[in-house]
């Protein structure tokens, strides 16, 4: 079963300030977490990343309520990073700092907020981004679901800011959200790819390589249908040169034959109008 | 799931030992791997599941010193590809690599594993990680076993993995969650978990193309859910409803209903509050045939092993499938709530008219997850 997904809206905080003395963009000021639905006591327990993830999705969820069932699946590219500080940092050890030092944190804080019950999936990774994106619009798509939202959350420690930026990276904070439907809504915009059929062609857009490929990911962006994408697959693109970069060491040459069998296979798909990984 | 996703080869290492032989005669036996951990310096010598041996040593590719988690994974993966046999350089280009990890590779930054593995075995296929807490590797193999069904892999290696850390063990430590001695699961004394350590590792293909290559399939996936029950961050929902929706929809999925089922491989990590809203999710999803389904959770024998838990209780379910036998709830001595339910205590038990196995998690975050495992049919596909 493939169906059409349309976009509903989309929210996004990305910082317009100079980069800070570590190089990194971020957010500023305090999350506005006024009409979230959560108690002062919830409020106080929120981590960054999860408050700058309510702040953003409360736009969005003010103009399309969510309904119990919404799929919500989340990219956290650098997991839990500060959240582990935080809680290390506490002595005695605070218990419930220690609850937030799981990536899915801040699924589940939007989850308790707005009641939502149904799937949830929290990638995280420099392909966190597109992981996300993907597989909403695909549980859509196949008619898991009916509406799914699609999150990306990317607040930077500052031990990860520095070889980021060593590297000449340009790390910038941003949360961003897209809230996908099956149904096309007032405003809304078709999310599937040009040649149709579902997601799979959007898919295999996001898996096609280009000149700014830079590291392990994507980077892909086909303007018109999938310029909301970028709000996403923007951050991803510096994450995914640098965070590799360190942890991938001498190997890269292995790397870099594999991964262009694979995209060798993804180019002559796109080129044929064939989805990508199909057997 | 409506495409049949074959689990052809598995491989494992736990508190128990390395690889499958030693998992299936812990779970045959009911010998437990716990006992004192000594590789962090949190622990103080406490209970738990340690793998004895990993220190100092190194990766087999001159990586030079890795880290205790991925030198687990490592470990888990090689025996999976080792018995899943000659390698064909055309499925590698097409392989997935799905990954689920609570705390990953530590100190490293997370989401690099499946990378890790992609690189150093060739895999040209989508890479995912996964990082819900408990449930990690469990939600992996449901999106190991979609990426099958979807066909945007010809292949797909699924790993779950968890190192003991210090940061977790004093977390876990300060939440009062964890027991002095041996865990209960399911035992009305039962005062806490074990954390242990290990990692599992499935690969995944269509049943159609497994058996084109001369494969025997070792279990059918046969469909999974996945939900949230938007409560709280650490306490489930007493009532176990997320878990029991999320169960309903597994066996929805995979077409079967309650009384199809004859082995729940449980959660239960033995905590109060944790196998109180499992048995309730049970009793709600099931209703009278929970009563009657033998069920056993291996967190006496393995410890919790976090992230690394939902891909660890897949490759046990998967053999006990495989060799027709139901494994025990090691430590459970006075069932808990006066339940009369088969909990299969102390040691394993020979069952070889097992057929389909239903399995639960539960995590951090209040996210559940389902899956359905069955015994390959002797006509299949």
């Amino acid at each position: 079963m493939t169906r059409p997904v349309y976009i509903l809206g989309s929210a996004r905080l990305r910082p317009q300030d100079a980069p800070d003395p570590d190089g990194v963009q971020r957010l500023q000021g305090l999350p506005d977490l006024n009409g979230i639905p959560l108690t002062p006591r919830q409020k106080r327990q929120l981590g960054p990343v999860s408050a700058w993830a309510l702040s953003a999705v409360k736009p969005l969820f003010q103009a399309h309520p969510p309904s119990p069932d919404l799929a919500l699946i989340m990219a956290l590219p650098l997991g839990c990073l500060e959240a582990n500080a935080a809680f290390e940092a506490t002595i005695p050890p605070n218990p419930r700092l220690f609850q937030s030092t799981v990536a899915n944190t801040t699924a589940a804080w939007v989850a308790i907020a707005y009641g939502l019950t149904g799937p949830s999936i929290t990638f995280t990774g420099p392909h966190a981004g597109q992981d996300a994106l993907t597989e909403a619009a695909q549980l859509i798509a196949e008619g898991r679901v009916e509406r799914a939202v699609a999150g990306l959350a990317l607040t930077i420690p500052k031990e990860v800011a520095a070889p980021w930026s060593a590297q000449g990276g340009r790390p910038m904070e941003e949360v961003s959200w897209v809230l996908l439907s099956a149904k096309a809504g007032p405003g809304s915009r078709l999310a599937t790819g040009a040649r149709g059929g579902g997601s799979q062609p959007l898919l295999a857009h996001y898996s096609a390589p280009t000149d700014r490929w830079t590291g392990c990911g994507f980077s892909r962006l086909v303007p018109e249908e999938e310029a909301w994408a970028a709000t996403l697959i923007g951050a991803m693109r510096p994450t995914s040169s640098v965070l590799m970069a360190p942890f991938i060491g001498g190997r890269s040459d292995r790397k870099s034959s594999a991964r262009s069998r694979c995209w060798a296979h993804c180019r002559s798909d796109l080129q044929h109008g064939r989805s990508h990984w199909r057997r | 799931m409506s495409t049949p996703v074959a689990i052809t080869a598995v491989g494992q290492i736990s508190c128990v030992g390395v690889g499958m032989a030693a998992l299936e005669a812990a779970l045959r036996q009911g010998s437990s791997g716990l006992g004192p951990v000594n590789a962090i310096a949190a622990a103080k010598g406490a209970m738990g599941g340690e793998v004895p041996g990993l220190e100092g040593r190194e990766g087999d590719e001159g990586d030079g010193p890795l880290p205790r988690a991925l030198l687990l994974l490592d470990q888990a993966v090689h025996e999976a590809l080792t018995a899943l046999g000659p390698r064909d350089p055309e499925a590698d280009a097409h392989t997935a690599v799905i990954v689920g990890t609570a705390q990953g590779a530590l100190p490293q930054l997370p989401g690099t594993a499946a990378h890790h593995l992609a690189q150093r075995h060739g895999f040209g296929g989508p890479r995912r990680t996964i990082g819900m807490a408990c449930v990690s590797s469990a939600v992996a193999l449901v999106q190991g076993a979609e990426h099958i069904r979807r066909g945007w892999a010809r292949r797909v290696v699924v790993a779950g993995f968890e190192a003991l850390h210090n940061m977790v063990w004093r977390g876990f430590d300060a939440m009062g969650v964890m027991a002095e001695g041996p865990c209960r699961p399911f035992d009305a004394r039962r005062r806490g978990l074990n954390l242990g350590e290990g990692a599992a590792a499935l690969i995944l293909e269509p049943v159609d193309v497994a058996i084109g290559r001369g494969a025997t399939p070792l279990a059918i996936i046969r469909g999974g859910a996945i939900a949230c029950d938007a409560r709280h961050l650490a306490a489930p929902d007493p009532n176990g409803a997320a878990l029991a929706t999320t169960i309903t929809q597994a066996l929805g999925r995979s077409g079967l209903t309650p009384t199809d089922v004859n082995y729940i491989n449980a959660h239960a990590t033995a905590t109060l509050r944790g196998d109180s809203a499992e048995i309730a999710a049970l009793q709600r999803a099931l209703g009278a045939a929970a009563e009657t389904t033998p069920i056993s959770s291996i967190k006496g024998i393995t410890g919790h092993t976090l992230g690394a838990a939902g891909a660890l209780e897949a490759v046990a379910t998967t053999l006990a499938l495989q060799k027709g036998f139901l494994p025990p709830t090691v430590g459970l001595q006075t069932p808990m709530e006066g339940l009369s339910w088969d909990f299969i205590p102390q040691a394993g038990r020979a069952a070889p008219q097992l057929r389909r196995a239903l399995l639960t998690w539960s995590a951090f975050g209040g996210h559940v997850c389902a899956l359905v495992l069955e015994r390959p049919h002797p006509e299949a596909p």
